[in-house]
């Protein structure tokens, strides 16, 4: 049975086996299968050795060739794990070596010594050490024979014991790699056969191994590029960081100038308020508004301006003069500063509202009209005649209307070809044609068209031509 | 002294008032052919104007619905052209 499982070469790459793997586990699982713990156990142990953890076997076979003591330890160990003997089973070296029964692809040469292996973790070591791998396997006829949910692991021996054992016997398949350099390496690979369900998988060494080289070389290549990229944006940061130093640092210039602005204007507009609810002395309102000069105005500007306020000083003549003039000298460089335009009592005196809203109450009435020359729109019409504001609604009316002469006239004009003089220019339903369509409009809109464009008079000339034509 | 009287510009054509349903909720359930109210009289009610002349106050003024009928030859009056406005219902 074992023997007629060949190796054609066909070999399923990993991700394809894993699927087929997972579909084989849900097959296993729909199978109500009569197996004992023990079994269930050894097998879920077996699988996990050999990290087969999808499948759940009822047998296990063990086709152990070439290596007898191998096998026999080998076998040992798994008894020694629980797994029962009748499921264990060590196929003969004849059986193996039967002739034109395909090719071995992966074969090994163990080097593990037969030792007292007694533990789990000597058997998963030894199965480590001799590389297991799972594999493609294809199978003849006779495969439907087998019964499912067999794991057969095949350890073969070398390619050449393989074929001088074949020679011997004449009748040894031909390596699948014979033609290839690096067989010898190859050669030290193990290779696991197992047929499950009445499928065969097999993936020889030589898969695995390029594959894991592909799978280095493509993290290598990664890894390259990433390094490029890093480097490339480093490069980037770098050049920008080369080109905008300025643009950024005066963007942070202007944002932490911003910012301190901000906090000034806050602390002296509390201060001032603060200071006006505590009825501070003039001394200090004087403080602050050097303080806001200082803040607002530039060093050569603020020096100019101390320069002349000690003149001032100095001068008893110009001493006398008030704060409103200081401000009129700040007026003529830059906007007032918020301390320097809000003096104390214009904040919080009300009486100062009281007179503002005296002064608008004088400035909207009537008696006032005279000295203030406010347009009045409302008083103008009034006062025009009924001549002229009927001039102006007609004019008003030329602006909105559209041009219903224009209408008229092409409605008048279909209508007489239509019906010519039997329509007399009026619609009429029993005009026209069989089987013409006739177009049905509420009478009610008709009449009011009709007046709007007026479309019973027969003279052209008439008001409405006046008003809407020109 | 000009004395213009302005009629008001007609708006929207509607023809709303004609059709059988007072109450529309849902174009699409609009038959194909809209039933006009029972005894409709012309020039009273409505008017039945042509193709050209209906793109035109369509154009203009716009309009709400479209309500096309044919015309038809009266068999019992000499094959007399008339307007079917009820299509579908049998002459009495």
């Amino acid at each position: 049975m074992k023997g007629n499982k060949l190796n054609t070469g066909k070999n399923h790459s990993l991700p394809h086996f894993t699927k087929e793997m997972g579909a084989l586990k849900d097959l296993n699982k729909t199978k109500d299968l009569n197996i004992s713990k023990e079994e269930q156990d050894s097998a879920d142990l077996l699988s996990k050795i050999c990290n087969f953890n999808s499948l759940v076997g009822k047998g296990i076979l063990l086709c152990l060739q070439k290596q007898a003591s191998l096998a026999q330890t080998l076998f040992d160990v798994l008894q020694e794990c629980g797994i029962p003997k009748d499921k264990l089973r060590m196929s003969g070296q004849d059986k193996f070596l039967r002739p034109n029964k395909g090719s071995f692809s992966g074969v090994v040469s163990p080097r593990h010594e037969s030792g007292n292996l007694s533990s789990l973790a000597k058997l998963q070591g030894f199965i480590d050490e001799m590389g297991l791998l799972l594999g493609n396997f294809s199978h003849e006829k006779e495969e439907k024979k087998i019964k499912p949910l067999e794991i057969e692991i095949s350890l073969l021996a070398s390619p050449s014991e393989h074929l001088n054992k074949s020679k011997d016997s004449q009748r040894s398949p031909k390596p699948s790699f014979s033609n290839r350099s690096n067989d010898v390496k190859r050669s030290s690979m193990p290779l696991v056969n197992i047929s499950s369900a009445g499928e065969n998988y097999s993936m020889t060494t030589r898969r695995k191994a390029e594959s894991s080289l592909n799978f280095v070389n493509d993290q290598r290549v990664l890894t390259e590029n990433m390094q490029i990229i890093n480097s490339n944006r480093a490069i980037q940061s770098q050049t920008q960081n080369k080109i905008l130093p300025k643009k950024t640092q005066v963007k942070s210039e202007i944002k932490t100038k911003s910012q301190a602005l901000k906090l000034n204007l806050k602390n002296i507009t509390s201060q001032t308020f603060a200071e006006s609810k505590s009825k501070a002395t003039s001394a200090k309102v004087v403080n602050n508004n050097k303080e806001a000069t200082d803040f607002f105005y530039p060093p050569h500007i603020i020096k100019e301006l101390q320069q002349q306020k000690e003149k001032e000083n100095n001068n008893p003549l110009k001493s006398m003069r008030s704060t409103a003039r200081d401000y009129s000298s700040f007026d003529m460089i830059s906007p007032k500063p918020v301390t320097s335009t809000i003096p104390k009592k214009e904040l919080f005196d009300e009486s100062v509202l009281e007179h503002q809203d005296e002064r608008d109450d004088s400035l909207n009435s009537s008696e006032n009209l005279v000295s203030t020359p406010a347009i009045d729109t409302d008083r103008m019409f009034r006062t025009l005649d009924a001549h002229e504001n009927s001039l102006l609604q007609s004019l008003n009316n030329l602006k909105t209307s559209t041009i219903p002469l224009k209408e008229k006239r092409t409605l008048k004009r279909l209508l007489q070809e239509e019906y010519g003089a039997k329509g007399n220019e009026f619609p009429r339903s029993d005009l026209g044609q069989l089987y013409e369509k006739k177009y049905i409009i509420s009478a009610k809109w008709w009449r009011s068209w009709k007046e709007y464009v007026n479309f019973d008079s027969l003279d052209d000339s008439t008001s409405i031509f006046l008003i809407s034509e020109y | 002294m000009i004395n213009v009287e302005a009629y008001p510009r007609p708006g929207r054509l509607i023809n709303r008032g004609l059709i059988k349903y007072d109450v529309i909720d849902d174009l699409d359930l609009l038959p194909g052919t809209l039933e006009l109210k029972d005894h409709l009289l012309e020039h009273h009610d409505y008017e039945a104007v042509s193709r050209k002349v209906f793109d035109l106050l369509c154009k203009w003024y716009g309009c709400d619905f479209e309500i096309a009928r044919c015309l038809k030859a009266d068999p019992f009056r000499n094959n007399r052209l008339y307007l079917d406005l009820y299509p579908g219902t049998d002459l009495v």
